[in-house]
């Protein structure tokens, strides 16, 4: 029986994967600020042997997976294989898992939950980022947390386990990410509807798998004024702070 | 299923495409400046017709909400 803790495994070694692991510490913060125990695979420590071992030892309930993938396969650092459909997907089993990866919600994503994962939650398709030309080597901004344009694109996932960790059940932390989706998208058709464009193929490929759904994670009871904070008021001015942004790109 | 008519449609939008932003997938480290894009819409090679799917899904739903 999975404990109550978390893993996160997020590779760093390309751009999306260097944006992705960056915004994965939202989730970070949110287990946190819930003093939710986790373990935090980050770039060269997102190894295939590391992920096996700490799910056997720590056992976590949440796992929350970054990489490329394709239908069947998820990969970790350096394109290493970490799970494939009807292979391994068993180690899932009575896990709450989101995965951010390319396509891997389809067939790895359901092969999972007929193995025993609690629920899936992933991407049919291709997830597509829109990012900021910057001085990176790599062609990114050299601190993706302030790139204003991917910010909607990987906020919009990591509101999924953030909301199962702040209390929500595993298909409103869905619904909670499609809605995050849906505002970014209107924020963006206002500015630069290539990117909304992007946006709404994100949106529309995102799928939970559920096999059942469990009591909510627990931690640490937060009343409810806290719960909200300050992030209703953030995403409220937030198209404020996109639009100089985008004079400056033009 | 991207028709010649699609392509054409999609090749106008996005030369329109802002150069400072680039695109990138979770899928073999795919990453396309707006040149490149255009250059895989003009083959209408996979990534070609994966980014006329992505603009035609748009600008369908954006027609069903009007």
């Amino acid at each position: 029986m999975p404990t109550n803790s978390a893993l996160i495994i997020r590779p760093n070694y390309c751009v999306v994967t260097r944006y992705g692991s960056a915004y994965m510490t939202q989730i970070l913060d949110s287990a946190n600020s819930k003093s939710l125990p986790t373990i935090d695979l980050h770039g060269t420590e997102a190894t295939a042997s590391n992920f096996f071992s700490n799910l056997e030892t720590q056992d976590p309930i949440l796992v929350s997976i970054l990489g490329h993938g394709s239908y069947n396969l998820i990969a970790c650092q350096d394109g290493e294989t970490l799970l494939v459909g009807g292979s391994n997907d068993y180690v899932l089993d009575g896990r709450v898992v989101y995965d951010l990866s390319c396509q891997s919600g389809r067939d790895l994503g359901a092969s999972a939950v007929a193995n025993g994962a609690i629920s899936f939650l992933g991407y049919t398709e291709d997830f597509w980022v829109c990012l900021s030309e910057g001085e990176h080597s790599d062609g990114g901004m050299l601190n993706p947390l302030q790139d204003e344009v991917a910010r909607g694109f990987l906020e919009s996932h990591n509101v999924a386990p953030i909301s199962y960790i702040n209390g929500s059940t595993i298909e409103n932390s869905y619904y909670n990410s499609q809605d995050r989706f849906t505002y970014w998208l209107n924020v963006w058709e206002s500015i630069d509807s290539g990117v909304a464009s992007l946006l709404m193929w994100n949106r529309d490929h995102q799928i939970l798998h559920l096999f059942r759904e469990d009591p909510i994670i627990s931690t640490t009871p937060t009343p409810p004024s806290e719960k909200a904070g300050i992030a209703p008021l953030a995403l409220a001015f937030a198209p404020l702070l996109i639009l100089p942004l985008m004079k400056k790109l033009k | 299923m991207v028709t010649k008519e699609e392509f054409a449609l999609v090749k106008k939008r996005l030369e329109h495409w802002n150069e400072k932003i680039i695109i990138a997938t979770f899928r073999d480290n795919i990453k396309l400046n707006k040149d490149e894009m255009l250059k895989h819409i003009e083959a209408q090679d996979d990534i070609g017709k994966e980014l006329a799917e992505i603009q035609m899904n748009y600008l369908r739903k954006l027609k069903e909400r009007k």
